[in-house]
């Protein structure tokens, strides 16, 4: 069986592989400091079982797990995270908060050493509060794309089109999704394929009755059409 | 709120003075208008508004207790309305009893009353009146002072506060990740684990004594901020580095206690949250015009937007501005790779801010 730590501090690694020495069933252990070696790691070694710090520079334990391709079983390790413990039990074998005493590592092991676990459910609805950021792969790397930078997001089939200044991201996702993780107050869902980035708006114009078109700034090219319901929450959002 | 006029020598004084003019000016009238005779015009007058102007005193404290404004109700009005016609009637009772008791012109007083009756109920009023919104005037000018000085107050109340809730706060992250360093090394290492926990300790304790208000050098502060700095460089290893420049004569400026902490914590959060590799840490201190000026800078890797400390350098801003009642004493320059925070601490404290630790 692999074992991957996914920690940035050395410390917490070493004390996983000290405990993990010990175990017969544990053949390779492997090491990440960072999500994008994680992601790297997970999808080419195909390890059985990740130890994944939640905090994590550049992409967190939850960002990892939506790029991943393979699914080994996960602990989550955590800190201190106020809201994201009750989503991580959906998505893990468990979580350790730490410090963890080495009884309670045993026995979270123990879950997938004895296949006590189910696997893990579908993460794609799972994403805890409000997202400040978005990734996604092209071709082999890995996008961060911060929220602000988005100016609009179009359904297309089972994918997202996440649109900003000059370049435009598929993502596995749902429109429902984005709809519920990203800020309200600046993201409309104006239409059932389209939400925009109310910041971005340059105008919106009415060329039938009850018909609106809105227009992005500096993007006159694609007009986003609004729904009658989209209209009012725009009303609502933007006061007028 | 006292007496505007009882409590005040200067303004009882002029009070009399215009009391008098008005008694000369009434007896002026009684004699040219009315062609009464010199003394008893005088008598006259002196009697009723020597009287009238303890009863004008007296309606000081009539405003004081009913409040006659624009939301004033019926019956206040009423209060003061009756209030009115008690005290004209006692007025005109007691010139009465006082000038037909009076010496050679108590039978002339006798006679002229009833016919005189008419104008001193209408200068009664009009002065009654004229008092009452003078004191009105008194009341609203003071209320409205002390109301804006209990603003100001609660205002300040709240800002210390809130300075006393963020600079004992100890981030729960760095505590219990360095309780986990400490696990790690018991197994690894014992005796940095012990070394660990002195470290952390102290750190404990300074974060928990600190008020609000206090100063002290810049030398304490300093080994502060590097006891904290080893705490994190135990945990983080070769992923944090860093630099330090500072003169000698900074050593013994003075400081708010703790206002660099928050600095360094935002510092090292984010320059190891945006690195992949090492993230760098810089401390500079120097003196400056006889300003204290510090400079926390940490790197950056690749487009990692700050999100959020807004909240935390406003205060630390509002804390300096509250101790040396000064704007801008924080600035914030952000580039490409290099998050960098100034803080120009002025060594000449004003006097009412200063506490010594």
């Amino acid at each position: 069986m692999k074992a991957l730590i996914v920690e940035d501090e050395p410390l917490a690694r070493q004390l996983i592989a000290q405990y993990l020495s010990v175990e017969k069933q544990i053949s390779a252990i492997l090491e990440a400091s960072n999500g994008f070696d994680a992601v790297r790691i997970i999808n080419k070694e195909h390890p059985d079982i990740v130890f994944l710090d939640v905090e994590l520079p550049k992409l967190n334990g939850m960002e990892v797990l939506e790029l991943i391709d393979f699914q080994p079983a996960i602990i989550f390790t955590t800190a201190y995270d106020h809201y994201a413990i009750s989503a991580f039990e959906k998505n893990a074998v468990d979580y350790l908060l730490k410090p963890f005493s080495e009884d309670r590592f045993r026995q979270a092991l123990g879950k997938v050493l004895n296949n006590e676990f189910t696997g893990i459910k579908d993460l794609k609805n799972e994403m805890p509060g409000t997202i400040e950021r978005v990734v996604v792969r092209t071709g082999n790397k890995i996008k961060v794309i911060y929220i602000d930078e988005i100016k609009f997001l179009e359904a297309q089939d089972d994918y997202v089109n996440i649109v900003m200044e000059g370049e435009r991201h598929l993502k596995h996702q749902t429109m429902k999704f984005f709809e519920r993780n990203l800020p309200e107050k600046d993201f409309i869902r104006v239409h059932r394929s389209y939400i925009v980035n109310a910041n971005c708006i340059d105008q919106i114009e009415n060329y039938e009755k009850d018909q609106y078109l809105i227009t992005i700034k500096e993007n006159n090219s694609q007009k986003i059409p609004v729904s009658k319901t989209g209209y009012n929450k725009l009303r609502n959002a933007l006061n007028f | 709120m006292q007496h505007p006029v009882l409590s005040n020598k200067r303004i009882l004084i002029l009070y009399y003075v215009l009391w008098v003019l008005i008694i000369a000016g009434n007896s002026l009238i009684l004699i040219n208008y009315l062609n009464y005779e010199v003394l008893p015009s005088i008598i006259e007058s002196t009697v009723s508004f020597i009287l009238f102007s303890l009863f004008g005193l007296g309606l000081w404290y009539m405003e004081r207790y009913t409040n006659v404004s624009a939301g004033a109700q019926w019956d206040q009005w009423m209060t003061h309305f009756g209030a009115m016609v008690l005290g004209i009637v006692t007025w005109l009772g007691l010139q009465y009893v006082i000038l037909t008791n009076l010496g050679p012109h108590s039978g002339f007083f006798k006679d002229t009353f009833l016919s005189a009756l008419p104008i001193k109920i209408s200068t009664g009023v009009l002065f009654w009146i004229l008092i009452t919104l003078v004191f009105y005037v008194f009341s609203y000018h003071d209320k409205l002072h002390d109301k804006l000085l209990m603003e100001a107050k609660l205002k300040e109340n709240i800002q210390q506060a809130e300075l006393e809730r963020i600079k004992s706060q100890i981030n729960p992250h760095f505590l219990f990740n360095s309780l986990n360093s400490i696990n790690a090394l018991v197994l690894i290492q014992p005796v940095q684990a012990r070394d660990m926990i002195v470290k952390l300790s102290d750190y404990l304790r300074k974060s928990l004594q600190v008020k609000a208000d206090q100063i002290h050098s810049f030398q304490e502060e300093l080994s502060n901020l590097l006891n904290y700095f080893s705490i994190e460089k135990i945990r983080y290893g070769e992923r944090l580095e860093i630099n330090t420049e500072i003169t000698k004569p900074c050593f013994e400026a003075q400081l708010p206690s703790m206002i660099l902490q928050p600095l360094m914590e935002n510092a090292i959060k984010y320059g190891v949250e945006s690195a992949i590799n090492t993230a760098s840490i810089a401390l500079y201190a120097k003196m400056r015009d006889n300003e204290l000026v510090v400079i926390i800078e940490n790197s950056i890797e690749g487009n990692n937007m700050r999100k959020g400390t807004g909240k935390g350098l406003n205060l630390i801003r509002e804390r300096l501005q509250w101790v040396y009642g000064e704007l801008d004493l924080l600035q914030i320059i952000k580039k490409e790779n290099t998050f960098t925070v100034e803080l120009r601490i002025p060594q000449q404290v004003p006097e009412k801010h200063l506490v010594a630790s």
